[in-house]
């Protein structure tokens, strides 16, 4: 346990979020924090792990399974030990895990988590959708009215916890970069749902016209239209400029909270040259 | 690092038969290039010994020509696991191809070949 002195440089905001088991074990290695006979003891478990997995996958039917098969298998057993170590703030912590547990312990938690996460999410959408209408944009209605109950439906954390499956065409303003999974989807959730939350301030006609107006701006109609429907609301509703003092005067109007007002002053802030085209755009129109 | 590759299988053939065992490294080969052909992994060792095990008793097969004959049928036995998609489960797939090995292909694993691809021996 000598070794495991706190390295400034094994920073977590370094290590890849969406890999994150493999990418600790790398930068843990790389730094000398994880010996020759570590690593060998790590692999041996991973082996005996995954091949845990591929006999109950191939549900004790077969002694060989497709090469690519397994890579996703061992793709899936990562995720779900990274999502267990991921709820250690400090990287170190969850290397002296990794040393000083087993690891199929390890990934039993991490499959309770990541059950967890699929049963949150899915009640978390439940009650988004019930809030929310058809916009009358099939990229926005086909990813959320069609696209999230398939996830749920196909979504497989026994054997690809990794995998998203929602292809998330729908553009949210503020996509999680870097996530996979059941950790993906949660991100795309909580994005949508700050959205909606602001477009439902606004009257539904009001948003399907803007839209509208701005689809036929790039000839197209709003059923074809695959662009951010909160963007070209918000564009509309601050007509004299996307700066940030205009958010304020809306939010100030809608009376939002301080989430919804944060959110606006992000999107004015970060955003304000695609506010500014949508909005050029639609007095084109 | 690479964790994601698999063991390989060799120990399995020091516990095959002994008629088999002289031909081990041959064996192992075969099944090497079998799976790599077919682009799969083995995870659990025992196919060699389960399909030598099932065939050893044929009245087809003889000392000089019985390594020959295991390797074809190695790579026949990974190509239809592949062509299958892994619905066929290893022990019924071997029992099928010992099955029709002796009769209708007396010894041939070309004819046996054509009568598996050909999806006849899967109607019961």
């Amino acid at each position: 346990m000598a070794r495991l002195i706190v390295d400034s440089s094994l920073q977590r905001n370094v290590l890849d979020e969406g890999h994150y088991a493999e990418a600790l074990l790398e930068a843990a290695a790389r730094l000398d924090l994880l010996g020759d006979a570590d690593i060998a003891r790590l692999q041996d478990a991973f082996h005996r792990l995954l091949t845990a997995q591929c006999r109950a996958y191939t549900g004790g039917a077969s002694r060989s399974i497709r090469a690519e098969t397994a890579r996703s298998l061992a793709e899936s057993v990562w995720f779900t030990i990274g999502l267990r170590l991921k709820q250690f703030p400090n990287p170190i912590d969850a290397l002296a895990m990794l040393q000083n547990r087993a690891l199929d312990s390890i990934f039993q938690e991490g499959r309770a988590l990541v059950d967890a996460q699929v049963r949150s999410a899915e009640l978390f959408y439940r009650l988004e959708r019930a809030r929310m209408y058809r916009t009358g944009s099939k990229c926005f209605d086909s990813t959320f009215f069609d696209g999230f109950p398939a996830f749920f439906a196909r979504y497989n954390p026994a054997y690809g916890a990794h995998d998203r499956i929602l292809t998330a065409d729908y553009p949210v303003i503020f996509e999680p970069r870097g996530l996979r999974g059941i950790e993906f989807i949660r991100g795309y959730l909580d994005a949508w749902q700050t959205e909606n939350r602001l477009l439902r301030l606004f009257p539904a006609t009001s948003v399907r016209r803007c839209a509208s107006l701005y689809a036929l701006a790039n000839d197209l109609t709003l059923s074809d239209l695959c662009e951010n429907l909160c963007e070209i609301t918000l564009a509309a509703a601050l007509p004299s400029g996307a700066d940030q003092a205009a958010g304020k005067r809306l939010t100030d109007k809608l009376g939002c909270p301080p989430p919804l007002c944060a959110f606006v002053a992000r999107v004015c802030r970060e955003r304000r040259g695609n506010l500014d085209r949508i909005r050029a755009f639609m007095r084109g129109a | 690092m690479n964790w994601i590759t698999l063991r390989p299988s060799e120990p399995d053939l020091v516990q095959l038969n002994t008629r088999t065992q002289p031909y081990g490294l041959s064996l192992s080969q075969t099944q090497r290039s079998a799976l790599a052909a077919t682009g799969r992994i083995e995870f659990e060792s025992g196919t060699l010994s389960a399909l030598a095990d099932a065939f050893c008793s044929s009245p087809y097969l003889s000392q000089r020509i019985w390594c020959d004959v295991l390797c074809e049928l190695t790579e026949l036995f990974y190509y239809i696991k592949e062509r299958t998609e892994d619905h066929v489960c290893d022990e019924l797939l071997i029992q099928r191809m010992r099955t029709l090995f002796d009769h209708p292909c007396e010894g041939s694993v070309q004819k046996l070949s054509d009568l598996l691809e050909g999806g006849l021996l899967w109607l019961d």
